[in-house]
């Protein structure tokens, strides 16, 4: 629960006002009430003593002007109830052996009171006695007063009391009131000021005329702010002064940043150029590869072609020289000759037919959209191609080559061309190992490149081996960084397998190296089985 | 010298004066009456009367009990003794009615202020010698 300061100092101010009323209304009228009773009791005592001795004086010295003086200053007192004088009378047996002492009243004022020698200071009454000791007698004044005006007066004292506590109440509160309005009205508006100052506003000021700490806090505030202003003020200073350097430094960086960006984009323009001109001639070195696969692909039946076709021509001669002789028996064998080489004509010129329209299919379908397509033979289309492009180049080149199909594949969606292309990739560079591999090894030793397709749960696996030199553990990490290659300066453009692992990466598939020196490598790429 | 014996003369009559046992009444001019019994006289000496007819107020005067005169007061006059008359002037002044008697221990001082106190009476042993007194009869007679 929160508690102002202002609700603070005016409970303080209650409580001890609060305190102080019940002082005064309670303690103070009865203290004041007993003094006043004992105060009057002693006075009476006193009046009775001067009596007694008025008389004592007037018995011995028949001087009773004191006692006159006394008896006039008491009855003057209205509360007044009796005044007596009481004599001690010694009385003896008539034998005068024994004597009893008899203490009686010589006389009362006034007259008429009907005095009682017993009497004893009461709630209503005091009663005090001064004795008399003379030559003449012995006695006591016995006095009696009212306590009617000490009760008046002490209800007097409390009313007073009363009417006191209550002012000293009502001028407490107002004091309290003034106090807790004197502090917290202050104390409120630094609150409100500093709040102010919190916000940022550093143009607040408390105002305050008191001159004691709450004005010397006020006072410190107004100098604290002033400081924070003229701080802030210079630090926003320094700020602009700041922020005008780093606009300009800005400026000249974005200059700079454009000079040099300028720069970039015209290098990347020259290494796109670039690139587009090395993957160009990637795709050329391939295309070449491919060209010289087909070209075999094709030769061969046109081989068949021509061949037949000159035969056919040497036949036609030799029809004409028969039709000539009219040798009918030769004419039909001729005729069967030239039909059964038309024959083989017409196969190998559909062979060739059959190599060119599968080119332009391949031509057709390349603009990379997926189809379903058979693993296996992709691999082994590739396989063959890759081998007749090796030996068109070079007629030395040979290989032994195992293939390890498995048939239960299905077909799966991808690019045949991106994924041909991977495929004759590696295979050219496992070609391109063993024939490395066979001028430095012994004569004993058997080039040997393997291709195995498997299927597993949703993937489908293709290995690619081949037992060349292997590759160092060194620039194992490399081999799929762009412009990488091991080849001879003009023999590669080192994109091949950075190519290859970016298209199987677009395939949702990944590609593996494994290879130990002197042994061999392994290829593995994975794809998903869909 | 004639300052010196004529004191001494008045001393002397007085000093025979009370050797005889006389007593004077005497009074102020003023309210005091010329003549009293000494039943009335003594009535006043006990503070019975509080004004004279004239309306003066009653100022009694007497010597010392301690004294011949005031024995011979309290013996004549009152019949009492001294400490009877005290305490009845004891009683009488705690009530208030009168004022209690002046007592003197010279006959001198008594007249003296007898002279000067208008209603005043007094008792001594002698004649009145003092301007403003008069010597007041009890029964007929200047002395008792």
């Amino acid at each position: 629960m929160f508690i102002g300061v202002k609700t603070k100092i005016l409970l303080t101010v209650f409580a001890i006002v609060l305190l102080f009323t019940i002082f005064s209304l309670l303690y103070f009228p009865s203290i004041q009430g007993r003094t006043l009773l004992t105060n009057y009791k002693s006075e009476v005592q006193n009046q009775a003593k001067t009596i007694a001795l008025g008389a004592t004086i007037a018995l011995s010295e028949q001087n009773f002007k004191g006692l006159q003086t006394a008896m006039d200053f008491v009855k003057e007192n209205d509360e007044l109830r009796f005044v007596t004088l009481m004599q001690n009378d010694t009385t003896w047996t008539a034998d005068s052996s024994r004597f009893t002492i008899a203490t009686s009243p010589m006389v009362t004022f006034p007259e008429t009171y009907k005095m009682d020698d017993k009497i004893a200071t009461s709630d209503s009454i005091i009663v005090m006695r001064a004795p008399i000791q003379t030559a003449l007698m012995n006695g006591e004044i016995i006095l009696g007063v009212s306590t009617q005006s000490i009760k008046a007066k002490q209800r007097k004292v409390r009313t007073t009391a009363l009417l006191i506590s209550g002012a000293i109440f009502l001028l407490g509160m107002l004091i309290g009131l003034w106090l807790s309005r004197s502090i917290s009205h202050p104390v409120k508006a630094l609150r409100t000021a500093a709040r102010k100052v919190g916000e940022g506003d550093l143009t607040s000021e408390v105002k305050s005329h008191s001159k004691d700490e709450i004005g010397e806090l006020a006072i410190a505030f107004n100098n604290m702010v002033k400081d924070i202003k003229n701080l802030s003020d210079l630090t926003l200073k320094q700020e602009k002064e700041k922020q005008e350097m780093l606009a300009s430094q800005n400026e000249a960086l974005e200059k700079q940043v454009a000079e040099r960006t300028k720069e970039l984009k015209t290098s990347l323009d020259h290494l796109k150029a670039t690139q587009a001109q090395l993957v160009q001639s990637e795709k050329m070195a391939s295309l070449g590869e491919l060209t010289a696969g087909i070209a075999h692909e094709i030769q061969n039946p046109l081989n068949f072609v021509n061949n037949f076709s000159e035969i056919n021509t040497e036949l036609l001669d030799e029809l004409k020289t028969a039709i000539d002789a009219n040798d009918s028996a030769e004419i039909k064998d001729l005729i069967q000759d030239i039909k059964d080489n038309e024959t083989k004509i017409v196969l190998h010129g559909k062979r060739a037919d059959g190599i060119v329209k599968g080119m332009l299919q391949h031509s057709r379908s390349s603009a990379g959209q997926k189809e379903p397509s058979d693993i296996n033979a992709l691999c082994d289309e590739y396989l063959r191609l890759a081998y007749h492009g090796l030996r068109a180049k070079d007629k030395s080149f040979n290989v032994k080559m195992e293939t390890d199909y498995d048939n239960t594949l299905e077909k799966i969606n991808i690019v045949p061309q991106e994924i041909g292309r991977v495929i004759l990739n590696i295979i050219n560079n496992a070609f391109y190992a063993v024939s490395e591999m066979k001028k430095l090894a012994a004569d004993s030793y058997q080039p040997l490149v393997s291709i195995k397709t498997r299927k597993l749960n949703d993937k489908i696996e293709i290995h690619v081996a081949d037992n060349g030199d292997g590759i160092p553990d060194a620039i194992k990490e490399k081999i799929f960084q762009p412009f990488f290659t091991t080849k001879p300066t003009g023999s590669g453009t080192g994109l091949g397998l950075s190519l290859s692992y970016d298209i199987i990466k677009a395939h949702g598939g990944s590609l593996h190296v494994k290879s130990e020196e002197r042994k061999g490598t392994e290829f593995t790429i994975l794809l998903p089985n869909s | 010298m004639k300052k010196l014996i004529l004191p001494l003369l008045l001393c002397c009559s007085l000093a025979v004066f009370a050797q005889n046992g006389a007593l004077t009444v005497i009074g102020n001019s003023n309210g005091v009456p010329s003549s009293f019994t000494k039943a009335g006289l003594k009535s006043v000496f006990m503070g019975n009367t509080a004004n004279w007819p004239n309306g003066t107020k009653v100022k009694l005067a007497l010597m010392k009990f301690t004294t011949t005169e005031g024995q011979q007061t309290c013996s004549k006059l009152f019949g009492m003794s001294s400490g009877d008359v005290t305490k009845h002037w004891l009683m009488t002044s705690m009530k208030g009615r009168v004022d209690a008697p002046v007592f003197f221990t010279s006959a001198d001082a008594l007249q003296q202020f007898v002279a000067r106190t208008p209603g005043a009476i007094g008792i001594v042993a002698g004649a009145v010698t003092l301007k403003n007194s008069k010597t007041v009869l009890v029964d007929g007679r200047n002395s008792f």
